[in-house]
């Protein structure tokens, strides 16, 4: 059986690492280097950063970022999201150091405009961000006009991607968990999923272990609050879907 | 750079621990303030009680750590930990700019409150290093003391298998709100790395130094992650779990215990920092050296926070303590055996012209915090009476206390 | 020992290039000519498309130069994507294009993605790399090698016949990405590194 992974989320807002609370309300928790170096050592998965309002100011993607982490040696593979607006802006990044990138509300009304993307960097590099929010249908929600588009037309081809990365706003930074009806409701595609939005305890997970399609959960502020949180994560997970915690020696 | 100031206190958007401010341009700290008049803090002390009773000793004569220091709410944290039932452990990193009044409170905690102390006392000639290189890099006399405070517990708790660590406030949240006190943060070698040791740990220090060697920082260095795991150590904190004041808190202290408390020339705080003879002198000038404001302001955020003083009344009384000299100056020369005029120039070089204006070559002008803040509250003056209770002052002949020593 | 990443605008140089920096090796980022003759250790990164790839290298004129230096036999580590430009061909390139043909093999596309950490298992007992057996190493990808073959050396747990490592003499291939595998990851570049000074020692 394929291991799922659990996903380090770090949310930055003008260079700083934020606790996010639905995305409406940020707490300030600290300088991204120093996060970044603390979750390779703590051995995760993978680490996504998103960078938050860089499309809602139409700022470029985050290269700065990557040339100022380049001395911590970092050996855990980043995911990075923050208006990435073209081919050129996806190719940068990978050069810079990012090792797959996340694909946003800039491609959400045309899809297709991520296919010459995927010719240079091959499927397994990008992700396509979907933040939810759940009425009696499923929305799109766009960060940037702040409106609502119902997702039942939406389409994505299944060879433009590799997965597709869900964010319950509602949930997100609160701890109830994730809306496992968000994915009841889900029958765009059949493209690989990582969860996100409201994860702060083991117990969740395991209860959305059975969903079909689920590849990766992604945690985030709860990673903040105590040392070795998400070695903890991992401890009350089975044992034989997730990785082993590691707890590194001097 | 245009720098905001939250409409409530005095902290600006360039406050060095990082702060956000919400729509109605209040700040993350004043925001996460409110909690402790919403939250259900009798189901949180509960919370607590739960916490605390999986380390119950069953077979170790302690139950738990407690850091300590002549000030800094010790008395209330070791006063609420025997309220719990437990027996701690006190253990203090002698920080050497020891006052007498500091050694009197530390030595009237240990015998009003029955209990061991264990000191570290690093060897004075590596602090002296160390505090040489920290000040020349980065306009930082207080590294080793921090970074002592916050590792020496960490080593005894897993010399003498003690995995719970009790500290009191949890600064982030304290100052800017870091953390919903809901989040129970606690403590954790990142948040020591960026916030305490502004991002140099000790091997760090050692990497960026030609004079500092190995043997000089290994008493600094934290241990690697099996260790903690394997010894369960866990540092929490009872700001999480008891609505944190802390001036009221030592005017409990003063009443019950008679904690010792003294005039500073730089602010009208008269509880905190009185063990040490810079952290409101020479340190506290770095501060408004590098980040343009100072102590006072922090202090002050805080007891507007607390409705006790209002926002016009509170900046002006900034305006006009923190710009005053700093005392012990040369003092503290002689302790790092350098040149009055040679700490001039170090200090001097970290002079931030975000904050600072240049107009010749020894003059500039302030422009920090206060004098950028020109936002008018719509809050009415307070006619309150605020005040803080003096109760002693510092001896004629000064020096550092030396442990050990005694008094001469 | 001169370690030269090739630069073909397609991969994750800076990640490459650190954890070389990281056991102290020399290490630079080129596509001229001269220094891929000088170097020790030719390794080619890779995030991206077989046929992208290819079509990067015969732009920048170094694809022959390439084929020719390491037939000759320099030394070699292919990571990812660049593990496939190694063999004969690829069904993510175009029709009839190819790879340096060092491994006379097909790299074929898998049924499913292969994002995430998983253990490698050794073929052989007493390969040259043993310590690695069982480690577990960060793997991103939707083509490999997917039959036995005489040059598979490792494989993927719970995906054979995929293979993990493949090797040739002094021409090896990683399926996984040693730069974002943590410890494991340290642990096999300086394998690497330990026995290419053996073999330049043979």
């Amino acid at each position: 059986m394929n291991k799922k992974r659990l996903i380090a989320t770090l949310v930055l807002l003008n260079d700083i690492v934020v606790q996010s609370i639905q995305f409406k309300r940020y707490l300030p928790l600290g300088k991204i280097s120093f996060f970044l170096e603390n979750l390779d050592r703590w051995g995760v998965d993978e680490i996504i950063i998103l960078d938050i309002n860089r499309s809602k100011f139409n700022i470029e993607p985050n290269f700065k970022l990557f040339e100022k982490i380049e001395k911590f040696k970092l050996k855990t593979p980043i995911i990075y999201g923050g208006n990435i607006r073209n081919k050129q802006d996806a190719i940068n990044l990978i050069r810079y150091g990012a090792d797959r990138i996340i694909l946003g509300r800039n491609f959400f009304y045309k899809t297709s405009k991520i296919e010459e993307i995927t010719q240079a960097l091959g499927q397994q590099a990008l992700i396509f961000s979907l933040p939810i929010i759940k009425k009696k249908n499923l929305f799109f929600y766009d960060h940037c006009s702040k409106k609502l588009i119902c997702l039942k037309n939406f389409f994505i081809d299944k060879n433009l991607v590799s997965e597709i990365f869900i964010t319950d706003v509602k949930h997100e930074g609160i701890q109830k968990g994730f809306d496992s009806n968000i994915l009841r409701l889900y029958n765009q595609d059949n493209i690989p999923k990582i969860i996100f939005g409201g994860i702060s305890s083991s117990y969740q997970i395991k209860k959305l272990l059975n969903f079909k399609n689920i590849n990766a959960f992604a945690v985030g502020n709860f990673l903040s609050y105590k040392e070795h949180a998400f070695q903890n994560f991992l401890e009350h997970l089975p044992r034989n879907r997730f990785r082993l915690p590691t707890y590194k020696k001097n | 750079m245009k720098i905001i100031f939250c409409k409530n206190c005095l902290y600006g958007s360039t406050h060095p621990l990082g702060i956000t401010f919400d729509n109605n341009g209040i700040c993350s700290g004043c925001t996460v303030h409110k909690e402790k008049y919403t939250l259900d803090w009798r189901s949180r002390f509960s919370k607590l009680s739960k916490v605390i009773a999986q380390y119950r000793s069953r077979k170790n004569n302690y139950d738990c750590i407690i850091p300590i220091t002549g000030a800094q709410d010790s008395y209330f944290i070791v006063h609420t930990a025997k309220k719990l039932g437990l027996k701690p452990l006190l253990v203090c990193y002698n920080k050497y700019f020891n006052t007498d009044v500091g050694i009197k409170n530390l030595s009237n905690l240990r015998i009003k409150f029955n209990l061991d102390v264990l000191f570290q006392n690093v060897n004075p000639n590596t602090v002296k290093k160390i505090t040489r290189e920290t000040l020349s890099r980065f306009g930082n006399i207080y590294w080793p003391i921090i970074a002592g405070h916050t590792v020496f517990p960490v080593q005894i708790s897993i010399k003498y298998k003690i995995p719970l660590i009790i500290w009191g406030a949890h600064q982030g949240i304290e100052q800017v709100g870091m953390n919903s006190h809901e989040d129970e943060v606690e403590m954790s070698r990142r948040y020591r790395k960026d916030h305490d040791l502004f991002g140099y740990e000790a091997e760090d220090l050692l990497m960026i130094s030609n004079n500092l060697k190995e043997a000089d920082i290994y008493q600094y260095l934290y241990p690697d992650d099996y260790t903690l795991k394997k010894n369960s150590t866990r540092g929490i904190y009872l700001g999480n779990y008891i609505p944190w004041d802390t001036k009221k808190q030592h005017e409990l202290m003063i009443k019950i215990y008679n904690y010792k408390t003294i005039n500073f020339i730089r602010t009208i705080d008269c509880y905190d920092y009185v063990d040490c003879f810079n952290y409101m002198n020479i340190h506290d000038l770095l501060k408004i050296y590098k980040h343009g404001y100072s102590k006072i302001t922090d202090q002050l955020s805080r007891e507007i926070r607390f409705g006790r003083i209002d926002r016009e009344s509170a900046l002006k009384v900034v305006k006009k303590f923190e710009k005053r000299k700093p005392k012990f100056t040369k003092l503290f020369c002689d302790w790092l055996d350098v040149d009055y005029k040679s700490l001039n120039f170090v200090t001097e070089s970290f002079i931030n012209l975000l904050f600072w204006k240049k107009i010749n070559l020894d003059n500039f002008k302030f422009m920090g915090w206060s004098y950028l803040n020109k936002l008018q509250s719509k809050k009415k003056i307070i006619k309150k009476k605020f005040s803080y209770t003096v109760n002693t002052k510092l001896k004629n002949n000064l020096n550092y206390i030396t442990f050990g020593k005694g008094f001469s | 020992m001169k370690v030269l990443i090739v630069d073909y605008e397609l991969g994750n140089l800076a990640s490459v290039k650190n954890i070389f920096k990281s056991v102290n090796v020399d290490v630079i980022v080129s596509n001229k000519l001269r220094e891929i003759k000088n170097s020790n250790l030719i390794v080619l990164p890779g995030v991206g498309n077989f046929s992208s790839a290819v079509k990067n290298l015969k732009k920048k004129k170094i694809f022959n130069f390439l084929k020719f230096q390491i037939k000759k036999g320099k030394p070699t580590l292919g990571i990812c994507l660049g593990m496939q430009l190694l063999f004969k061909s690829s069904e993510e390139g175009e029709k009839g294009q190819e790879g340096f043909g060092i491994f006379k093999y097909r790299i074929k596309k898998m049924k499913k993605f292969n994002i995430g950490w998983h253990k490698i298992i050794s073929k052989k007992k007493n390969f040259l790399f043993k310590d690695l057996n069982k480690k577990i190493f960060y793997f991103n990808h939707s083509y490999g090698l997917l039959e036995n073959t005489s040059v598979s050396k490792f494989y993927v747990s719970n995906h054979s016949p995929l293979s993990s490592i493949v090797k040739k003499k002094n021409i090896i291939g990683v399926q996984f990405h040693p730069e974002k595998s943590q410890d494991s990851g340290e642990e096999f570049i300086n394998l690497v590194l330990k026995t290419l000074n053996i073999l330049k020692n043979e």
